[in-house]
Parts: structure tokens; C-alpha cells; sequence
């Protein structure tokens, strides 16, 4: 050992303090870099693919409304009732088939907007339906022949997630 | 010994002060392009959120006027009842914030404009019906993220009703 330092003394070759505590602050930078890096891009990564996520269901039910009450087109065949799972207002759509008649309800449920088709007084359960989108809030009313539709995303989600649908039910009079 | 020490001095086991600072430059180059596929993601998002109310506000726009909706201060359409007649022609202009909802007409910094444009085509006196084109279309006023091009066209919609001839007075102030 004292070889060494003798040597290092002779040959003036050494690392210095200064030139260790220098390199030993540009890795700690260096890794902090890094991970504020891996960890803040993580994180928008999650931001982005939830935004878009929140969005599609919000598309998907919008559309999804959208058509199923421009397909029903008969007079008078579009009610808002309280559906028997939550007591919610849900859209009753009413077809008549082979001489019976059949409801599908579309409603809010789990925050889950959901579809369920069966004869008309006939009980139905949560289980008889099929989901359709995620959402948070599924708000159907009818004023003066116009139906309004307020659905909601992800609350936490960055932009605004409240759509407005309004649907003229006068054009659906055949 | 002494060979020793050599040995122990000649062997380089550390960084240099040149691969740390080549690191931070290969860390600041992919962070660059991580930072700008992140922007460019976020941005696709707002097209995407653009699109979606601007589909949904128009096609509202087009079910309240075929539901006998009138434009002006007398409508029940919180769009249609903050519409301004910009000229002597059918042409209204809407102001909408960062919602898609009206926002006062004087507002400077609305985020959207959407035009409504009605185009008679055919009138009936009979009736008081016409038969229009109308014709919806929704622009951004506000920049994208890092992004210089403004009054981008987001989404225009056209259709023909038949409408109620009183369609509402100038409501221009």
C-alpha cells in the first residue's frame, strides 16, 4: 500500500478527491436523469392510454344511442322509465314482433352502460343485459319531442368528459 | 511492490469523465424523443376529443332545427338561443369554450367558432315551410400543444330540412 502511494506521489497518476467527488455527482445525475425519465414518462403513458380509453367509451356509447333510437321507427315507441335495478332513468325502446312486444332498456348500472332486451312486463335482472361502455353518469330526458342525453366519462380524466346528445324523436314518426 | 501498484494503477475499472457525460448526451437525445412522441400523443387526443363533440354538437344542432327549433334569443337550444347573425345572409356564428358549450359572444378567447348556414332552397307559402340546406361546421380557434397553424377546420356537417320559414329575427347586438 504504501508502494502504491509512493508511486502515485512519484508519478503524479492519482485521482484527486475533487475528480472522484465530481464523477460521483455526475452519476448521481445521471441516474436521476434516468429515473425521472422512466418514471415521468410511465406516467404519461398511463395519462394518454386512459384519456383515449375515457374517450372511446364515450364515442361508443354516444353512437351506440344514437343509432338504437334512429332504428326505432315507429310512432310513439321511445319512453324514459326508472329502471327496476337502481330506480335510474333508463331509455325504453318498445317493437312489436310476431304480435308481442318486446322492450330493450338501455341503462346505467355498476358504471356500466348496459343493454337489455325482453317482453314487454316480463321482470328483468342485471344479469339478462350486456354491457356496452364504461362510463360515470347516463342522464336521458324528453322535452317537447326532443330527447336529451347527458353521459359523463372518467370524472378524473383531464378534459372534459360530458357529452350533450340531442335526438329530434319527431323524425322517427313513420 | 512496486510492480503491484502499477498494476493496480494501470487497471481502469471507474467511469471516465467522457463516457458520463456521452451517457448524459445518449439520455438527453432519447428523452427528446420521448418528450415529442408524448406531445404528438397528446395532441391526437385532443383531435379526437375535438371530433367527438364537434360530431355530437352538430348533429344536436341539426336534430334541434328539424324539431322546429327557431335560432335566436326565443330558442330552447342553449346553442341555437347564443347564435348571432354575422350578416344580411343566414350565417350565425356560435363562440364555444374548451366544453363545447356557448360562451358570451364578446368573449375574445373562445376555443371553437361554429357556423350555422342556411341556404334556401324552396319555399312553400302554403305550408310556411322551406326547404334549406344547412350546413354546420365547427373551427378551433386555440393552438395545439407546441403547434403554430390556427381556425382549423374540425368538423362540418351538411344536410337539407324542411324548416318553419320564421326562422328568428337578427339577433346580431
Amino acid at each position: 500500500m504504501e508502494g502504491i502511494v509512493e508511486l502515485m506521489k512519484k508519478n503524479n497518476k492519482g485521482v484527486s478527491k475533487v475528480e472522484v467527488i465530481l464523477v460521483m455527482i455526475l452519476i448521481l445525475l445521471m441516474g436521476l436523469a434516468v429515473f425521472t425519465l422512466v418514471v415521468s414518462s410511465s406516467d404519461t403513458y398511463k395519462n394518454v392510454i386512459d384519456e383515449k380509453e375515457n374517450l372511446s367509451n364515450l364515442r361508443i356509447a354516444a353512437s351506440y344511442i344514437d343509432n338504437k333510437i334512429k332504428q326505432s321507427d315507429e310512432q310513439s315507441s321511445i319512453y324514459i322509465k326508472n329502471n327496476p335495478i337502481n330506480g335510474e332513468a333508463s331509455i325504453v325502446i318498445v317493437q312489436r314482433v310476431d304480435n308481442e312486444n318486446y322492450e330493450t332498456w338501455i341503462y346505467l348500472s355498476d358504471k356500466m352502460l348496459k343493454e337489455a332486451y325482453i317482453k314487454q312486463n316480463q321482470e328483468f335482472a342485471d344479469d339478462m343485459s350486456f354491457d356496452i361502455a364504461s362510463i360515470e353518469e347516463f342522464v336521458p330526458s324528453i322535452k317537447d319531442d326532443i330527447m336529451e342525453i347527458t353521459i359523463s366519462g372518467n370524472k378524473a380524466s383531464d378534459t372534459f368528459s360530458k357529452r350533450y346528445l340531442k335526438i329530434n324523436l319527431k323524425s322517427n314518426e313513420g | 511492490m512496486k510492480d503491484r501498484g502499477e498494476a493496480v494503477l494501470n487497471k481502469r475499472n471507474g467511469f471516465t469523465l467522457i463516457e458520463i457525460i456521452i451517457s448524459i448526451g445518449i439520455v438527453s437525445f432519447l428523452s427528446v424523443y420521448l418528450l415529442q412522441i408524448f406531445i404528438t400523443a397528446k395532441n391526437l387526443n385532443e383531435v379526437t376529443y375535438d371530433l367527438d363533440n364537434a360530431v355530437i354538437v352538430s348533429k344536436s344542432v341539426m336534430e334541434s332545427l328539424s324539431a322546429g327549433e327557431k335560432i335566436g334569443p326565443d330558442s330552447d337550444d342553449i346553442i341555437l338561443k347564443n347564435a348571432r347573425k354575422l350578416s344580411d345572409e343566414l350565417i350565425y356564428t356560435v363562440k364555444l369554450g374548451d366544453d363545447f358549450q356557448p360562451v358570451d359572444s364578446d368573449f375574445v378567447d373562445s376555443s371553437y367558432i361554429m357556423n350555422i348556414t342556411l341556404d334556401l332552397v324552396d319555399s312553400s307559402e302554403l305550408s310556411n315551410m322551406g326547404l334549406y340546406n344547412i350546413s354546420v361546421d365547427i373551427h378551433r380557434e386555440k393552438l395545439y400543444f407546441l403547434k403554430s397553424s390556427q381556425n382549423k377546420e374540425v368538423y362540418a356537417l351538411n344536410a337539407s330540412k324542411g324548416l318553419l320559414l320564421d326562422i328568428g329575427g337578427d339577433t346580431s347586438d
